[in-house]
């Protein structure tokens, strides 16, 4: 599956929104916490200082206490020139309160702002229900509360309130205020909405009836005002709520305005970024990210014709990864066209290897031979392609047999070279001379000479006489090979002559030992007994002794299967370091004799198997004939003898190109050739065709009966 | 042994090995166990050793079974020694044989 790409470019712009977002967010959340915190403190400290002044004030002033005195001052004057609301009213005049005349709250006030404003008492109001104060151009209602207060009690306590900004001023003096009843409580409009105070929220001093209201809410000041200079005597207290969501709200639709500006800019210090980081060093790597592409490609199909040179300008990492990768570029072209050709010319060794070594394992005869006379298997592995190794066997005579194996110093093709002409030359002499000894003197002169590379032949040449039943050999510094039969394995010991090829003018020495009828001769080359396993163990000579002492009942084809599988098991995993070779010949199988004691059409079969496993060096013709005829005589036994326990003896013999068939029965006296009638047209009883047939594919057929046995004996 | 049997425009038998006494009587078996409908049946030698007078047995039953139906028995690819039996027996005049 083909993954998702994820470049660079992108990967910088995520980075940079990630980063601007967090820094944002931190920065909007930094400055709004701060900015909450600025206004809460503004506010309060607005009202603080409004709050302060008042203090100061009625710790300072000479004030009244008694709202009736206010209210007479109100509404009478004090003097003829300061007259109060009645006079002015009744003088049509507008009252005014100005002045340092009257000691009370409301002059309290007034002084505190006098400087810029003036209480105006509402004129178009005839009570005092509803006075209002202005203050900085603004009106402020005096609440229908303090009206409540004053009308029950007549002489209640000073309240006073005002509105500022949205928040409540609260002033009272509230030692007649045990007269109000719950339902009577003062109370405050704030952009008209009514707010109770509650009384429960009294604050009692002394037991004296002092009480401070507060105004419920979620951020509150209390202050304390006393009655005398010396503040022992609390005249009143203040309580004064805020509405600390409206500050919130204030402060978010800042914060929110400040927020799109922020994610603005950050938007653009991300472009910016993404703009720089492609062409300081984004653009550079997805160059040398498509260059290294294309020349990856090409070197993998091999058609990068010649290092590609990238090029990048900037002076940072960059550029030495661009020059590392031009140096390794060049690097891995140089050395793929050296592999790439090292690989072409491997190629075409190995293609001559394989000829060559084709070639020299058609140099040697076929691994199997057999003939009457002899029996042969040989066996050749090379370390590599082609090797030092070789072996030849043939007749000199018709009784004299040759069988040689030899070792060429050194491996693979030198060795190879100098077997074919040590074969060669070997072979020849053996055959131009009629002694073994002269043979391998001119051989070994021959290849002494016009050998520059001292390379030397260890040799043991057999010849073995079929009719004397001996061989008479010559070891040329060899292996020793074994004679072994079902009763003993010996090593042929003796001279171990010099190695071919080495000194000119040697005399080898040539010796003779019994080869019986039983008798099997193994040679075979270094590589076998010098094969190491893991354990770096030799193969050694008491192992092949072994296998030939408990395997000499074994054909020559069995025998040489049971020894490379015990070989194969030893070596193991090891790699095999030296050519071996194998060959062992024996007397010929030229007889076969099977009993059968069932009457059954299975031992036509068995019969014919066997055979062609003893005579499988006959021709495929002469095989074919003996097969027809084995199972024309056979069958005809089997069909028409009566008696059950039938007895067939079957005996073949292969002597001087001749093969003599006899087959014995316990069976009724019969002659088939006698009885036989031959047919003049074919029908459809085939019957008498066997006959026929046997009599066409043998060249001589002869009948007996003697001592209750029917002998029928055929020669092809 | 072994017996290959195709059908088609016609049938073959293929048989490879040595086609002897106990080797026709598996052959007859599966012969027997196919239902001929082709109009020729081809016995085809190519592959078999030697044939033996219970090969030729079996043939000769064959192609009287076929004739009566009114089908042709062809036998093809014979090596030299079954050329020989067929040729000492006289086989190749009644049979078929190319």
């Amino acid at each position: 599956m083909k993954k998702i790409k994820f470049p660079i470019l992108l990967k910088v712009i995520l980075a940079g929104i990630l980063v601007s977002f967090v820094a944002s967010g931190v920065s909007i959340l930094v400055s709004y916490n701060n900015q909450i915190k600025i206004a809460r403190q503004t506010y309060v400290d607005n009202i603080d200082n409004s709050i302060d002044y008042l203090k100061d004030y009625y710790s300072t002033a000479d004030y009244v206490t008694n709202l009736s005195d206010i209210v007479d001052y109100v509404l009478n004057g004090t003097d003829s020139t300061d007259r109060g609301y009645e006079a002015r009213k009744a003088a049509g005049e507008q009252y005014t309160l100005t002045g340092d005349h009257f000691h009370n709250d409301f002059i309290a006030f007034e002084s505190y702002y006098r400087n810029e404003s003036s209480f105006i008492f509402d004129n178009g109001s005839p009570s005092l229900s509803l006075p209002k104060a202005k203050f900085q151009g603004k009106y402020f209602t005096l609440l229908s509360a303090l009206t409540s207060a004053q009308t029950t009690s007549n002489s209640v306590a000073v309240y006073a309130a005002f509105e500022k900004d949205n928040y409540l001023i609260f002033l009272g003096d509230n030692r007649q205020a045990s007269l109000l009843t719950d339902e009577s409580h003062p109370y405050y409009q704030i952009a008209g909405t009514d707010y109770l105070i509650k009384d429960t929220d009294r604050i009692t001093k002394d037991g004296e009836g002092y009480y401070g209201y507060y105004i419920f809410g979620k951020t509150t000041r209390l202050i304390t005002i006393y009655e005398d200079e010396a503040q022992t005597q609390e005249v009143a207290k203040i309580f004064i709520e805020y509405d600390d969501s409206s500050v919130i709200a204030g402060v978010r639709a800042v914060i929110r305005t400040e927020s799109i500006i922020i994610s603005i800019t950050a938007i653009f210090i991300v472009l910016i970024y993404a703009l720089l980081s492609y062409f300081l060093f984004v653009r550079n790597i997805n160059k040398l990210s498509k260059v290294s592409k294309d020349i990856s490609y090409k070197l993998e199909k091999n058609s990068l014709k010649e290092p590609i040179n990238i090029k990048v300008r900037s002076r940072d990492e960059m550029a030495d990864l661009a020059t590392s990768l031009n140096v390794l570029q060049t690097a891995v072209y140089n050395y793929s066209e050296l592999v790439h050709k090292e690989a072409k010319e491997k190629e075409r060794m190995n293609a001559e290897l394989e000829v060559a070594s084709k070639i020299q394992l058609e140099a040697l005869p076929p691994f199997v031979y057999k003939d009457e006379k002899v029996s042969l298997r040989a066996y050749m592995k090379a370390a590599k392609e082609v090797g030092g190794d070789f072996y030849d066997y043939f007749y000199l005579d018709e009784n004299r047999f040759v069988v040689l194996i030899a070792d060429v110093s050194g491996k693979g093709i030198p060795a190879s070279l100098f077997m074919m002409r040590s074969k060669a030359i070997i072979k020849n002499e053996i055959l131009a001379n009629d002694n073994l000894e002269a043979a391998i003197y001119k051989a070994n002169n021959i290849l002494v000479n016009n050998n520059s590379e001292n390379l030397f032949v260890t040799a043991f040449i057999g010849v073995i006489d079929l009719a004397k039943q001996e061989m008479r050999y010559i070891n040329c510094g060899h292996e020793k090979p074994y004679v072994f039969s079902n009763k003993k394995v010996n090593k042929i010991e003796g001279t171990s002559n010099f190695v071919i090829g080495e000194v000119e003018g040697f005399n080898y020495k040539e010796e003779s030992i019994k080869f019986k009828d039983e008798d099997t001769l193994f040679m075979f080359t270094d590589g076998l007994n010098e094969s190491i396993n893991k354990s770096k163990e030799e193969f050694g000579y008491t192992r092949i002794e072994e296998l030939l002492s408990s395997n000499n009942d074994l054909s020559l084809e069995e025998l040489f299967k049971v020894i490379n599988e015990k070989h194969n098991e030893f070596i193991g995993k090891e790699q095999q370091f030296d050519d071996i070779t194998m060959i062992s010949i024996r007397k010929g199988d030229n007889k076969l004799n099977i009993n059968y004691d069932q009457k059954d059409y299975k031992i036509i079969e068995d019969a014919t198997e066997k055979f062609l496993a003893t005579f499988s060096y006959l021709n495929e013709e002469t095989k074919a004939r003996v097969g027809i005829v084995l199972d024309e005589l056979l069958n005809n036994l089997i069909s028409y003898e009566k008696r059950e326990d039938l007895q067939i003896n079957l005996d073949f013999e292969y002597l001087n190109n001749k093969l003599k068939i006899t087959i014995t029965s316990n069976g009724d006296d019969y002659d088939p050739f006698v009885n036989h009638k031959v047919k003049n047209q074919p029908d459809d009883n085939p019957g008498g065709y066997g006959i026929l047939l046997v009599k066409q594919f043998t060249k001589k057929q002869e009948y007996k009966y003697i001592d209750k046995h029917s002998i029928i004996t055929l020669y092809l | 042994m072994e017996i290959k049997i195709t059908h088609g425009s016609e049938m073959v038998i293929k048989f490879s090995g040595r086609l002897d006494t106990v080797s026709s009587l598996d052959l007859q078996k599966k012969i027997d166990s196919e239902e001929i409908k082709e109009d020729l049946v081809i016995f085809d030698m190519s592959e078999t050793e030697y044939i033996s007078s219970a090969g030729l047995r079996l043939l000769i039953s064959l192609n009287k079974t076929l004739n009566s139906q009114k089908k042709k028995l062809e036998i093809r690819s014979l090596n030299d020694v079954c050329k020989e039996v067929f040729r000492v027996t006289g086989f190749n005049n009644v049979l078929t044989v190319k």
